[in-house]
């Protein structure tokens, strides 16, 4: 993992310190960890703009400030910022069988996006909005959104701490809540044997700010002169996306890159790969690089 | 980067940026908070 762990544990240190910044819930990060947690420092994004889709606003706040972080890092913040994606990069760490999610795979968050965190709060959502109560459990409205129906984060700081907490919500925890969990234990296993599958696969944060990382200031560069081909980094990729540029082919990675650098920090070939941010290099491949994966 | 990029990722940090003040001026970060503080379980 190299300078990322650390990175990763303060960030999730930072993220579930409520008592050190009150206010901070105002804020949306792009990041997954459950605002309805009362640790929860800042506010859900995709939480956030669900809230906006019931009421039927437009959530120009949330547009200007994902949009402004992900022109500056892209998705970086999926690599090195979220408590979700280190419990999965953790998960993945656990001797098993390995499985590589096939591509077509990545197009469903695209989806979930569409339908349950803007499409059916807009239609159904009634505008008005939901307590608590409703949107973790689902139970008393029959709520269909992100947050209600799959979000594995929101059951894990939200949902079991609240049935852990609450004996009269425990009682009438229904299929519903049951689903969720039993989604959660499905995706925490997925993460065991597919890397970073549920930032692939079913994370509308991750699709949200994926539509950036095609003006991000954040990039990889590769010199073609002094790469080999070797293919390292595309193996080392958790979530696939990168591709060597060869010739007139100059993509560096699809939108699913999350700038984990793991493809910089794993090329033998010094100066070969580097990644920069505005032009400017910010990490180059070393000559002996660590090989900790 | 050149010249011609660096306007480009200026004039979409200007849009990003103007829907931000849009959006605080619209009370945006209040309703952000708010609902963060309903969807609080404690």
């Amino acid at each position: 993992m190299g300078r990322r762990l650390p990175v990763q544990l303060f960030s999730l240190a930072a993220f579930n310190s409520y008592f050190l910044a009150p206010g901070g819930k105002a804020l949306c990060i792009p990041v997954l960890n459950c605002y309805s947690c009362p640790v929860g420092t800042v506010a859900c994004p995709i939480g956030s703009l669900t809230a906006f889709a019931l009421i039927r606003r437009i959530p120009f706040y949330i547009i200007g400030l994902l949009g402004l972080i992900g022109l500056a890092v892209g998705r970086a913040f999926c690599g090195w910022a979220c408590p979700f994606g280190l419990l999965q990069d953790a998960l993945y760490r656990v001797r098993s069988g390995k499985w590589r999610m096939p591509k077509a795979f990545n197009a469903l968050k695209y989806a979930l996006l569409l339908v349950l965190v803007l499409a059916l709060p807009l239609l159904l959502g009634g505008g008005k909005m939901k307590g608590a109560n409703d949107r973790i459990t689902g139970e008393q409205t029959g709520a269909l959104d992100y947050c209600s129906l799959i979000c594995p984060a929101g059951t894990l700081e939200g949902s079991l701490p609240y049935l852990a907490t609450d004996v009269e919500g425990r009682a009438n925890a229904s299929y519903r809540t049951w689903s969720k969990i039993g989604l959660l234990v499905i995706v925490l296993g997925l993460a065991v044997v597919a890397r970073r599958s549920f930032c692939r696969a079913l994370c509308p944060l991750g699709a949200l700010m994926a539509l950036t990382s095609g003006i991000s200031l954040a990039r990889l560069r590769t010199d073609q002169e002094k790469c080999t081909r070797c293919m390292r980094c595309v193996k080392v990729c958790p979530t696939d996306c990168r591709r060597v540029p060869f010739g007139e082919q100059r993509k560096e990675a699809t939108a699913e890159c999350v700038l984990c650098l793991d493809c910089v920090r794993n090329c033998p070939e010094e100066g070969a790969l580097s990644a920069t941010l505005g032009g400017r290099a910010i990490s180059v491949s070393q000559r002996r690089a660590e090989k900790d994966e | 980067m050149n010249r011609k990029a660096w306007i480009i990722a200026g004039v979409i940090a200007a849009i990003f940026a103007a829907l931000l003040v849009v959006g605080l001026c619209h009370g945006d970060a209040a309703y952000v908070l708010k609902n963060a503080q309903n969807f609080c379980f404690s």
